[in-house]
């Protein structure tokens, strides 16, 4: 068994500026997430979480710096090294973002049919077996706007992994969720990262979810546009310098500040 | 990237109804495609009752190598044969394990049961009832509070009112401005051949002036008015709705009729004959241009067209933009208020209101025309 040090680095984020018309939300950050952990990006409200998921899957250009999913630059990759590279990755939207037109079958469907050589059967026997390991046996047929918001969630996060990505980038997986189908969707992650040895970056600020899941947490800050801290969860609740860090971990409000 | 090289898919035994195969490589979902084929192929062609396989070999196995044994599984299990995997990594079996537990308790995908045609038939006439019903509820609804909100003033939202003027109009005037002025070229220019014919080309005012005054002013306004107007109510309305803003207004204690329609209402009622107005001022101006043309001046033009027209025929079409705006508006409102969940929902409420807009301008400018024709106006 490799230490931690030793595991492969997955992605380089290197020197990453980014922000809106000119004001910049991070500054110049760097950090690494490495292969087959679950990486959470923490952070208070406005502090750029968002803005870092957005850069990392491609969807915003940052200002400098770059993104290295294994060497390749997800900043200035094109063409088809673009599809590829994305097709490497499975993304979980906040809100599901499922597409309200289809039913959850031809959600999952919809990227087989596009991205490999699979026939009907096959696509659906992939499709069926995805939503059965998110527990929704038996909704294949429904749309979207038919189930309930916990079951739109997992059915997002068996779309992002329908083509078996390296990486899989969950935004908020657990925000606004009850604590039984929260923790049911931690578990998955665990499993999944455990049993395929799926890499998983978590955008989060839900504390319970970060224990249980993380192996490795950044946390990001609103006033410097930093990292302020990086570790274990348990370390740094315990041991971290930067008093807001504590604060966070512990939930607690600094004097000056209420 | 690396190329992947596809899986590869051995026949080890078939006979005696046992088929045993041996699969190696690297099995993704990118690679899947010709081994998939192939044992389904097999499967077909030998019905085994049993079937082994020999995963060993595999140098990359993910979960869709766990989805295609699960699927080879399930062939087996519904044709009553067996099914039997050796040689997979712990991680993958315990996957393949897990798949397989839920899969005993999950049921077949119920299929949504087919509807005939009668029974299509008589859920769509029930539809449109309950369709029609709500319509006139919610019409009778709009009508009252607008009596209830006319009869204390102050109780009517005057700012939103003249916000909702000022964006609508200013929306609307350039449109209506244009399209007026079109029509009424191209009506001056459709007629002037056969009244030239009759060597009686200066009657091209008269057309102009009646058709625009009587009938495409007040028209023309009203279908721009449900496809600017009316529209842009229902869109508002429905994303009001599929935010819950509509449900916060209920809670904090605002009837949202009230609140969001009458204002709606009341603002449309005071655009629509200025919005007439201007359209009927436009299109004269169209039919001058070819007028003038024709080699007559301006002021023959206007001499012309005064006179002939009466005021009967001018208050006569300003009236009719009166019920055209309510319809329109209530059209706009009700169709917002119908949108569902979802942003599609949106899109189909905003459609709605413009078809369902027009139409309904058009059956009532029919009617008013026998009403008319009836009191010999």
């Amino acid at each position: 068994m490799m230490t931690e040090t030793e595991k492969e680095k997955i992605i380089e984020v290197r020197g990453l500026t980014a922000g809106y018309g000119g004001e910049p939300v991070l500054d110049d950050i760097s950090f690494d997430v490495k292969k087959g952990e679950v990486f959470v990006v923490l952070g208070e409200s406005g502090c750029g979480k968002s803005t870092l998921f957005k850069q990392m899957i491609g969807l915003l250009k940052p200002a400098a710096g770059e993104i290295l999913f294994e060497g390749t630059d997800m900043v200035k990759v094109e063409g088809k090294d673009r599809i590829e590279l994305l097709n490497s990755i499975g993304v979980m939207y906040q809100s599901g973002a499922l597409f309200g037109s289809m039913t959850l079958l031809e959600n999952m469907m919809l990227p087989l049919e596009e991205f490999t050589e699979l026939e009907e059967p096959a696509r659906k026997a992939i499709a069926t077996v995805k939503l059965m390991l998110v527990g929704l046996q038996g909704f294949e047929g429904r749309m979207p706007s038919e189930i309930s918001g916990g079951m739109q969630r997992r059915a997002a996060i068996a779309r992002a992994m329908v083509l078996d990505p390296k990486i899989l980038f969950l935004d908020e997986p657990s925000a606004g969720l009850d604590p039984i189908t929260s923790l049911k969707i931690d578990k998955l992650i665990l499993k999944l990262s455990q049993a395929l040895g799926v890499t998983f970056v978590v955008v989060s600020h839900e504390l319970d979810s970060t224990f249980t899941i993380a192996g490795r947490v950044i946390m990001l800050d609103k006033k410097t546009k930093k990292i302020i801290a990086e570790g274990k969860p348990s370390d740094l609740k315990e041991h971290a310098e930067d008093e807001n860090v504590r604060n966070f971990f512990n939930r607690q409000v600094s004097k000056d500040e209420f | 990237m690396m190329p992947n090289p596809g899986p590869k898919l051995e026949v080890l035994e078939n006979k005696d109804q046992r088929l045993s195969l041996r699969i190696s490589g690297r099995l993704s979902a990118k690679t899947a495609a010709g081994v998939w084929r192939k044992a389904e192929a097999l499967l077909k062609s030998s019905h085994p009752s049993q079937l082994l396989l020999d995963a060993a070999p595999l140098e990359y196995c993910d979960m869709t190598g766990v989805c295609f044994f699960q699927d080879l599984k399930n062939r087996q299990d519904s044709s009553g044969g067996t099914f039997r995997v050796d040689g997979l990594p712990a991680d993958i079996k315990n996957l393949f394990d897990l798949i397989n537990q839920r899969s005993v308790k999950a049921a077949i995908p119920k299929e949504v049961p087919k509807v005939n045609f009668i029974e299509a038939f008589g859920r769509n006439a029930a539809h449109f009832y309950s369709d029609l019903y709500d319509q006139v509820a919610f019409v009778g609804e709009i009508l009252s509070q607008l009596m209830k909100a006319l009869s204390r003033p102050q109780s009517i939202r005057w700012k939103d009112v003249r916000r909702f003027i000022e964006k609508a109009g200013s929306d609307a005037v350039f449109l209506v401005m244009l399209v007026g002025f079109l029509i009424g070229l191209i009506m001056a220019f459709e007629s002037v051949l056969p009244l030239k014919q009759m060597g009686s080309d200066m009657f091209v005012a008269n057309v102009v002036a009646f058709t625009v005054l009587r009938e495409l002013g007040p028209l023309i306004t009203a279908v721009i008015l449900a496809g600017r107007t009316g529209s842009a109510i229902a869109a508002e309305i429905g994303t009001m709705k599929i935010r819950e803003e509509i449900d916060a207004l209920t809670t904090m204690g605002f009837e949202p009729v009230r609140f969001l329609v009458v204002s709606r209402v009341l603002g449309i009622l005071f655009l629509a004959p200025l919005l007439t107005i201007v359209c009927d001022f436009c299109g004269m101006l169209g039919g001058a241009v070819v007028f003038q043309s024709l080699g007559y001046s301006m002021s023959t033009y206007v001499h012309q067209i005064i006179s002939v027209v009466t005021l009967q025929d001018i208050f006569g079409g300003l009236i009719k933009a009166y019920p055209f705006a309510l319809a329109i508006a209530v059209i706009g409102c009700l169709r917002g208020m119908q949108t569902k969940t979802g942003a599609s929902s949106v899109g189909e409420a905003t459609t709605s209101s413009v078809v369902t807009g027009i139409v309904a301008v058009i059956i009532l400018d029919g009617l008013i025309a026998a009403i008319y024709y009836a009191l010999g106006v």
